[in-house]
């Protein structure tokens, strides 16, 4: 039998527990309470556990921890304890023992009061030295920066080189896309030879291996963040190749150099096209919204390979190293090092036959160290990491590279506010790894210089101006991703009997859709939490408009609809989720309800300890997906969980398998009347995704769910270990600010910049 | 080092790819062990716009001859010596003779129709075939025997900074250019880069654990296991390391002058480094063929250092009777000639490595041209000058054949190597089988 479990989808769930830390209070009141849990605890069980659960050597040295529910523990307890005597411990006894266990000690709550969490030290993560690195190099040349204007420069020549001269139109074009067939481009350029020069730079949306493709009939060179050597050049045709590849890591959120030149000489035909397969996407027109005509400079992506951060606790995190790890700092170390001293004058503005210089370089790699490390050079180091390498080194690009190699494995550029200060600096490097993953840059460093990040307001400033910056949406973009699971969309492939027009470009498409209406909320003036899970909007091309039965839509690019308000919700009905949260040919309710409880109401939900195959649609042909899964999920067992998750994913079941609206399943009307019980115990019902949406809204549980969530993306530490209190404080600010995202990432920067690490005494 | 390098090209010339980094640590040595067989090599080296006939043929035929002019700097090779007149360049079709004349040299032929309009004839694009160089690459690469790290290196002096039918000449397949190597330091580090990566990294890595050491006091103890961690992963890359560097390469790495710009005035001193640098590679068995292109087809490198400032090509268009231009010719290829000799005294003075003899007795220089004479274009009498004993030819004459195409000399390279094929290039011009006459 097929197996159609992903790990990440496994279906049932033993033990459910509360990740509130709003129960805390509560739950020291019940110990308090609960003598009588304690006084069986202490007779029965504290032997062998320990009296605070810590466990005993020699008998029971594991600490008595887990999250189990309480009912799930009551239960072990009932069965199997104590050891010798399992019939000891039962009824009210078990009942209260458990109680008292879990809420003292046993529980993840109760484990985070006892030991609260803490700030660990962390190295950096993989694309935190993505960033690093490429803004270390970045701080020599400038950032790139990129304007409203979109699509590129255009230089049209009426000549096949492109000389000044000869030129007789300038004009942006929003895409390359031209087909001339045996004409020329205009009625002032000749049609036996002309030219045409592209340029500006190009935007990538995710990080990855970008495929660019040029198509011609003719001659074409196209440089991509690399303004010496073309990554195609295909100058000079020959024989019947037409169409043109390689590929290029670029990083997500960026802009990078792009040039495209063309010439056209005798031959019968003309044609041009500049093409792209970005991650996750299929070969298309470089869009014009991935297209700028601003400037860009050379920006260093390193291509050495890290292995893939922790993400166990569903946020990339950087408190472990490993031997891979290590290897990888080393050759991303080489290869940086290479790169400073090939661009070397560029960068350092150091000439070759420059009089003094090696004093100028040795300023230069000082100031490289420096901005390696998050804060100024005392003397001592100076003379570490910059004179003696010099005073070592048989000539000053050998010095140079051992500076830099230097640098790049110390733990001061590898590791996070290592040194532990909790100065300015400390302040500005936390303010920066939290809004961009990378270091600061020269007016963060300087207001760190001026001991300007002492005051909640100063630090409000500085993270507000930076809020502004590309790295800032690149990174909340990420976190969205995250947020909506899109990893676990690669390769969506349906049945093709059933949805044969359900192709790898629709899918293209659906992720670029659910990415324009991202963007469209986040970058609004307001950027309200809300609209993500009410806004009407739906961007389709004609593909997307064909498949879905919206009204045609005439030109290939995307466009904003108005989508019927009792059809689709925000971004929780959008199709790609839908399809993405689904079987091969049916709907899968559980998927949808595990998303919702676990990214939307916050819930954790543990996985099974083995995985369930769900009843094949086929062996009960007259029963609807709802029915099906009512009927599997039954037994005690699985309802402890699936009592929460069914009736989520129950009020979804208007979307089938590939996302579609539909209002019947087998003939029969769709029932999507769903409920969810709070936290705080009130029954909330409801019918269709529409009021599902305006639940999940309007619910406090969702609100702080978020905010810790975009927290620990974020600062990559978990929020109680900046006080207790902290997720629900933050729950207060998102109220306050109407549920601006922005405006809680500025809160989240400010509560994460003065939290130092804990230091030796 | 020279800022126009591109990183993308550097890191690919450095084999730094994501599968290749992990190599760089473990390499016991870069080059491969030797195999007690006779090791075979060929260097094609290239020079532009064609010769001065009455100043380059010799007049004589067979074993007794006298060296013109143009080639008296070989005079103390003249035994280690093949001067072959007659061999031509008989590949028509698509662009014009310069363009063919590079593009066929070593393919043996026609190219592509294409869009690149040289002075005269059809537009035409890249070869449709093959080079020799690769195809023997190819040949020796297959035998665990005789692979070697690199397989080929393809050395430029000089070449313009533009892919081009006049920029090259190697190529792995039809419309697969090789783009050769004109910058030494970038040569060097393809050569040399990942042991002077090890070295610097050696370097810093007492520092690397001072720095762990120091940082593991002041943080929480909590925090130090990770730190601790580190530092043992850095004790482990440093004994690798020291292990990896006791069987290094096997010979002296060579010292190149520093900051030699690339510009036209320092092509003597480019040329020297990186005929140097071929020297080394060999002896360490990183390749057994190279190719080492001297500026491009129609090359206008100004050799103000010979007194003349005019560029080559310009030069080459003069009418035979401006005798004054005729000697500036005359001098510019026997430059050529000089540096050909410097290379075969640099193989002659290195024994041979784990052989007997010098590297030259196992080496075959061919020296060609993409033109007869440059005032003609003509394709006739291409001067070819094959120097070494490499594939064990009868040398040291001077040979005279009646037009006969230089597909055939290319088989009789190939034969040399022991790869008996029975055509290369185009099979029209290879009717006759390898040259007659060679081993006799």
């Amino acid at each position: 039998m097929i197996h159609p479990f992903k790990s990440s989808k496994s279906l049932c769930i033993l033990g459910v527990f509360v990740a509130g830390i709003s129960f805390v209070t509560k739950a020291r009141a019940d110990v308090d309470g609960n003598l009588a849990g304690q006084r069986i605890y202490e007779q029965h069980c504290a032997s062998c556990h320990g009296e605070t659960g810590q466990g005993v050597a020699e008998k029971q040295p594991e600490p008595l921890v887990g999250d189990r529910s309480l009912l799930d523990l009551t239960e072990v307890i009932i069965d199997t304890m104590p050891e010798e005597n399992p019939d000891q411990v039962v009824g009210d006894d078990a009942k209260a023992v458990a109680e008292y266990i879990h809420e003292a000690f046993y529980s993840p709550i109760a484990q985070a009061r006892n030991k609260p969490p803490r700030v660990e030290l962390s190295r950096l993560t993989v694309r935190q030295y993505q960033n690093t690195a490429a803004d270390l190099i970045g701080g020599f040349t400038g950032a790139n920066r990129w304007d409203e204007r979109r699509g590129l420069n255009a230089e049209y020549f009426d000549s096949k080189n492109t000389r000044r001269d000869k030129r007789v139109i300038e004009r942006v074009d929003a895409t390359v896309d031209l087909e001339f067939g045996e004409a020329s481009p205009d009625e002032k350029i000749g049609n036996e030879e002309f030219s045409i020069k592209w340029q500006g730079s190009v935007i990538a949306p995710d990080t990855g291996e970008y495929e660019f493709v040029v198509r011609t009939d003719n001659g074409a060179r196209l440089w991509i963040n690399d303004r010496d050597t073309a990554l195609i050049d295909a100058w000079v045709r020959s024989g019947h190749d037409t169409e043109f590849r390689a590929t290029i890591k670029l990083v997500g959120g960026c802009s990078y150099p792009v040039r495209l030149e063309f010439f056209k000489f005798k031959e019968k035909k003309a044609s041009i096209h500049l093409l792209w397969k970005p991650p996750h996407r299929e070969v298309e027109i470089i869009p014009e919204r991935n297209l700028t005509p601003s400037d860009a400079r050379d920006t260093l992506v390193v291509e050495t390979p890290f292995p893939p951060d922790d993400k166990s606790v569903g946020y990339e995190r950087g408190t472990a190293v490993s031997k891979a790890w290590d290897e990888a700092t080393t050759f991303a170390a080489i290869e940086v090092a290479n790169e400073v001293v090939l661009r070397l004058r560029d960068l350092s503005g150091v000439r070759q036959d420059d009089e003094g210089r090696e004093a100028k370089l040795r300023d230069f790699c000082g100031k490289f160290v420096e901005r390696a490390f998050r804060r100024p050079l005392s003397d001592t180091d100076r003379e570490r990491y910059i004179d003696r390498q010099f005073d070592e080194s048989a000539d000053a690009v050998t010095a140079v590279k051992r500076v830099v190699l230097l640098a790049l494995k110390s733990p001061r550029f590898l590791f996070r506010e290592v040194e532990g200060t909790n100065d300015s600096y400390d302040v500005a490097a936390r303010l920066s790894f939290t809004l961009w993953d990378s270091l600061p840059d020269d007016p963060l460093w300087e207001a760190a210089s001026r001991g300007e990040l002492t005051t909640p307001e100063q630090v409000s400033r500085q993270a507000e101006r930076m809020m502004q910056d590309p790295r800032t949406k690149a990174k909340l973009r990420e976190f969205l991703h995250q947020w909506l699971k899109f990893e676990d969309f690669e390769d969506l492939a349906k049945d093709q009997e059933l949805y044969p027009d359900f192709t790898p470009e629709l899918v293209a498409d659906l992720r670029t859709s659910l990415d324009l209406l991202l963007d469209e909320v986040m970058w609004s003036e307001h950027a309200d939490f809300r609209q993500l899970l009410l806004s009407n909007g739906l961007y389709v091309n004609s593909r997307v408009a064909k498949f879905y039965g919206i009204d045609p839509v005439d030109e290939a690019a995307f466009q904003r609809i108005e989508a019927n308000p009792t059809e689709r919700a925000g971004v929780l009905t959008h199709p790609y989720l839908m399809t993405g949260f689904a079987y091969h040919a049916t709907s899968s309710p559980i998927h949808r309800g595990v998303f919702l409880a676990r990214n939307l109401l916050g819930r954790t939900l543990k996985p099974p300890k083995e995985a369930i195959t769900p009843i094949p649609a086929d062996l009960h042909p007259d029963l609807t997906t709802r029915e099906r899964i009512a009927l599997q999920t039954g037994p005690p067992a699985c309802a402890l969980c699936h009592e929460m998750i069914n009736p989520l994913g129950f009020s979804m079941e208007h979307y089938d398998a590939v996302g579609r609206f539909r209002k019947d399943e087998n003939n029969r009307p769709i029932d999507a009347a769903g409920s969810y019980q709070t936290l705080s115990g009130e029954q909330a019902e409801f019918n269709g995704a529409r009021e599902l949406a305006q639940f999940l809204a309007g619910n406090a549980e969702v609100h702080a769910a978020f905010a810790e969530r975009l927290f620990q993306y974020a600062v990559k530490q978990p929020v109680q270990a900046y006080g207790l209190n902290k997720r629900e404080e933050l729950r207060n600010l998102f109220v306050l600010h109407e549920f601006n995202i922005n405006k809680l990432l500025v809160e989240i920067a400010k509560l994460a910049a003065f939290s130092p690490p804990e230091l030796v005494e | 080092m020279p800022p126009s390098t591109s990183r993308r090209k550097f890191l690919k010339d450095l084999g730094l790819t994501a599968a290749a980094l992990p190599f760089m640590m473990n390499l016991p040595s870069l080059g491969f062990a030797n195999t007690g067989a006779r090791k075979k090599r060929l260097v094609v080296m290239f020079s532009p716009n064609g010769v001065v006939p009455w100043n380059f043929w010799p007049e004589e035929e067979g074993a007794s001859f006298s060296l013109k002019e143009s080639l008296t700097p070989l005079e103390s090779f003249k035994d280690k010596m093949l001067i072959m007149h007659g061999v031509c360049d008989k590949v028509r079709g698509d662009g014009d003779s310069h363009m063919r004349g590079m593009g066929c040299l070593l393919t043996g032929i026609e190219l592509f129709p294409g869009n690149i309009q040289g002075g005269s004839h059809t537009p035409a694009g890249w070869s449709t075939g093959i080079s020799l160089d690769q195809e023997l690459k190819t040949f020796l690469q297959a035998n665990p025997e005789t692979r070697t790290r690199f397989g080929s290196l393809e050395f430029g002096v000089m070449v313009p900074d533009r892919a081009d039918t006049w920029t090259r000449m190697s190529y792995t397949g039809p419309n697969k250019p090789v783009a050769p190597i004109d910058d030494p330091y970038q040569m060097f580090n393809k050569l040399y880069g990942q042991l002077k990566d090890r070295e610097n990294l050696k370097s810093v890595l007492d520092e690397v654990q001072a720095d762990l050491l120091k940082l593991s006091a002041i943080v929480s103890v909590e925090d130090r296991r990770l730190l601790e961690e580190q530092a043992t992963f850095v004790r482990e890359m440093e004994r690798e390391l020291k292990s990896a560097s006791a069987s290094d390469v096997g010979h002296a790495v060579p010292e190149l002058e520093a900051g030699v710009k690339e510009e036209n005035d320092n092509i003597p001193r480019i040329s020297r480094m990186q005929i140097d640098l071929i020297v080394n590679s060999f002896a360490a068995d990183f390749t057994r063929i190279a190719t080492l292109q001297y500026t491009n087809s129609v090359g206008q490198a100004k050799m103000r250092w010979l007194g003349i400032d005019e560029g080559h090509h310009e030069l080459s268009h003069h009418e035979n009777d401006k005798a004054e231009s005729q000697d500036k010719l005359t001098r510019i290829n026997k430059w050529f000639a000089g540096e050909l000799a410097y290379l075969a005294q640099r193989l002659s003075e290195t024994p041979e490595p784990g052989g007997t003899g010098s590297m030259l007795d196992n080496t075959a220089i061919l020296w060609g041209n993409e033109l007869g004479q440059g005032n003609s274009h003509t394709l006739d009498n291409i001067p070819f000058v094959m120097l070494g004993n490499g594939l064990d030819f009868n040398m040291g004459r001077s040979l005279k054949y009646k037009k006969v195409p230089h597909n055939r000399l290319l088989l009789s390279i190939a034969h040399g190597f022991g790869h008996e094929i029975e055509t290369f290039g185009n099979p029209d011009f290879c009717g006759d089988g390898p040259l007659t006459g060679l081993n006799s």
